[in-house]
């Protein structure tokens, strides 16, 4: 097996292919992991994340493109131009399977194109072209035009909306239209980069090393699938079940995490709400587990269409957080976002400080335009969603994110800015569960629901959400359980919905590759992974200080719901950093130990 | 007996195709699969998804477009496709009404389903019963 690395400098006009020792794929895997090891390589220390000299990877595992439940996903890495570290961002569609089928282990990016253009991989045919006519077109519509211009059918894509040319700092990646590398900015560095879009399609396929084998674990695996309770509950109403679980367990993000629960979205947001409109359900490929929603919705001017999603995230963010319990409003939002080419977590979270700002008497009376926004609504988020991607009025400083947004505010508003390292809080309110709180600090990307799953041990789990005691050590098992996932790019979903252990994910790699690892291998695997991402993030100067919270959990008591009166406290915080830095080898500032990179073999660091 | 397809219940996972591939070449991909699933993206009209895979059509119109006689019914009604009398002229791609014959670029000639020799591997992958074999 050779692990290709497709090498495009858009400066230099220049495609150029290496290949990826195996000894460094043993040492990292792919996607998060390996991207890890690449950005410590390529990127100086300060490289500035919008300037052509960042680097953008995309990148695949080791599973990619074979039966193995949920591996056609694909990960970005970059340096975010939202937290100034290393962010991962994931999605599904056809980019990374095809990267696959085309024989590579994913591609880098460097420089910057004079001209708008877009990078072209047909098997060994790989191309930069011309995308001055895609330019300013949004991404649906640049997409469309674009697949009808190939011609041929079976190409994944990943497009960028107005947004990520306008350098929005929460600018997404949309692949195949529906699916969003959203968090961190990714679109931003594509923009910077000139590069409106990525197609790849790849007709070749990837080998399995023992087929009988594979096809029995597999057949076990999916039998499995038909009846566990994740995975029906998921085909039922996709995501939206997590929507039901947050609004029972009172972690329900709601006007701008002011209240924990929201009534009023009842049979409209959650399961039931899904259901209603629901039109069918949609897998990605190779995957049994149906999370994605078909639903049928109609828009301001009374014209019904048709999206995939929206997502739980989304419909918290720009659902309840902003007072919204329409799913007709929350779908038009979404594909607002969508067109425009914007995550909608991170755009939910301004758009509610902006509100509560409002509210409060905050911002500066020039912004007329915007004025009166209040939580509820519908047409003003809208238009505050427009004016963010073409940075209008006080859209211009919220496409900054809302750290920038509070900055420029003052009057103590950043106790009500809710993110982490610059990047918007999730769906869950960590006053519920407290593990939580730390899971979104210590995120090397910033407040993140994906490195360790916020309801997983403190809702679902037997641990008990409202201290801090035992959480250190908690979140860094979550954290290396993502970490190896994420490396083998699998889908979240399959661990607990079909559910897939990590030990059979271990078969599976065992089954399809040439790779063995033992349990005590791929921990160790896990923790080289988290060092040498915090080790990337040391380099940019980010430490303790930057694993914060904002003050709202900290020190407001919930008012409503289960969690009332509870808050993480600053205190609850230092107790939950001291004993995850000791469980993962790093010092009181949070910074690994020349011991430690020692122990995982960590060169970059070595000094 | 033939194969047939439950629009309705497909969710497009393409795991009948990765399958098929899978037990025919060895490998995992879509290129080579004799099943194959469209997606109506970014419309989502109905019918989100499409298969198309060899119906083994009583009175074929492949049969009688093959000029090396390369295709065959049998006594059920089954469509076979012998590839050493293929010689990749592709009238048979033209003539299916279904779109379930494609040439094999590397080795020039035709392929389709072959029903796994009577057992279809794509029926027993699929999870969520949009295949039918009966």
């Amino acid at each position: 097996m050779k692990y290709r690395l497709l090498d495009i400098d858009l400066s230099k006009n220049t495609v150029n292919t290496t290949e990826i020792p195996r000894a460094t794929i043993e040492k990292y895997l792919g996607g998060r992991g390996l991207g890890a090891k690449l950005l410590l390589d390529y990127l100086p220390a300060k490289t500035d994340p919008l300037g052509p000299e960042n680097v953008m990877i995309w990148l695949t595992g080791p599973l990619t493109g074979s039966l193995a439940p949920g591996c056609t996903k694909h990960a970005v890495i970059t340096k975010s131009p939202q937290s100034n570290g290393f962010v991962d961002s994931y999605s599904s569609g056809g980019v990374g399977f095809n990267l696959a089928y085309a024989g590579y282990y994913g591609l880098v990016v460097r420089g910057k194109a004079k001209t708008p253009s877009y990078i072209y991989i047909r098997d060994d045919r790989v191309e930069i072209r011309d995308a001055a006519h895609l330019w300013g077109l949004d991404s649906f519509e640049a997409s469309s035009r674009l697949l009808k211009e190939l011609g041929e059918a079976g190409f994944g894509h990943a497009m960028i909306g107005p947004a990520g040319e306008n350098l929005v700092k929460f600018a997404c990646i949309n692949n195949d239209f529906f699916r969003q590398a959203a968090r961190g900015g990714v679109g931003a560095v594509m923009g910077s980069k000139n590069l409106k879009a990525l197609v790849v399609k790849g007709t070749g396929s990837v080998p399995c090393r023992d087929i009988k084998g594979f096809l029995q674990l597999h057949h076990e695996k999916m039998t499995g699938a038909r009846t566990s309770w994740g995975a029906v509950a998921h085909k039922r109403a996709g995501t939206a079940t997590t929507f039901d679980a947050t609004q029972e367990a009172g972690m329900l993000p709601t006007k701008n995490f002011q209240f924990g629960t929201f009534a009023p979205a009842a049979g409209n947001l959650d399961s039931a709400g899904v259901v209603k409109k629901s039109k069918g359900s949609v897998s990605c490929l190779g995957c049994t587990v149906p999370c994605g929603k078909i639903l049928e919705c109609v828009n301001s001017n009374q014209i019904v269409f048709r999206l995939e999603g929206p997502e739980y995230e989304t419909t918290g963010l720009l659902g309840t957080n902003l007072g919204i319990s329409s799913m007709d409003a929350v779908a038009e939002a979404n594909m607002i976002c969508d067109k425009l080419g914007m995550d909608t977590i991170s755009a939910g979270v301004a758009i509610s400080f902006i509100m509560e700002a409002f509210q409060k008497g905050m911002i500066p009376s020039e912004f007329t335009e915007q004025a009166g926004i209040t939580f509820g609504d519908v047409a003003g988020t809208f238009k505050l969603l427009s004016d963010i991607a073409y940075r209008k009025g006080i859209g211009a400083w919220a496409a900054e994110g809302v750290a920038y947004l509070a900055e420029k505010i003052g009057q103590n508003s950043s106790h009500f800015a809710m993110h982490s390292k610059g990047l918007g809080f999730p769906a869950y309110d960590p006053r519920r569960a407290f593990g939580a709180g730390l899971a979104y600090a210590v995120s090397p990307r910033g407040a993140c629901h994906r490195r360790a799953w916020p309801p997983a041990l403190e809702v679902f789990g037997d641990l008990p959400p409202y201290t801090p005691v035992g959480k250190g050590e908690a979140i860094k098992g979550l954290y290396d359980e993502r970490n190896i996932l994420h490396s083998l790019v699998a889908c979240d979903f399959q661990s607990f919905a079909v559910p897939v252990s990590l030990a059979e994910f271990n078969q599976y790699l065992r089954l399809v590759t040439d790779l063995e690892f033992s349990e005590e291998e791929l921990q160790h695997i896990a923790d080289r992974i988290e060092s040498a991402i915090r080790l990337f993030n040391t380099r940019e100067g980010l430490s303790r200080k930057d694993d914060t919270l904002p003050g709202r959990v900290l020190d407001d008591p919930m008012p409503d719901g289960p969690a009332q009166g509870k808050c993480i406290t600053q205190a609850g915080l230092d107790r939950m950093l001291d004993d995850y830095y000791i469980s993962r080898g790093w010092d009181k500032n949070g910074i690994p130990t020349q011991e430690t990179l020692k122990k995982y073999a960590i060169e970059e660091g070595l000094r | 007996m033939k194969l047939q397809f439950i629009q309705k219940e497909c969710v497009g996972c393409e795991e009948c195709s990765l399958i098929c591939t899978l037990v025919h070449e060895g490998v995992t991909g879509l290129e080579q699969a004799r099943i194959k699933i469209t997606r109506n993206y970014p419309s989502l009209e109905d019918p989100l998804f499409k298969a198309f895979f060899c119906r083994d059509c009583n009175n074929a119109k492949c049969i009688e477009a093959c000029p090396t006689l390369a295709l065959t019914a049998d006594e059920s009604g089954t469509v076979h496709l012998d590839q050493e009398k293929c010689d990749g002229c592709g009238d048979c791609i033209a003539a299916c009404p279904f779109d379930a014959i494609w040439l094999d670029a590397k080795s020039g000639k035709a392929y389709k389903c072959d029903l796994c020799g009577g057992k279809p591997e794509c029926v027993d992958y699929c999870f969520h019963d949009a295949l039918k074999y009966g």
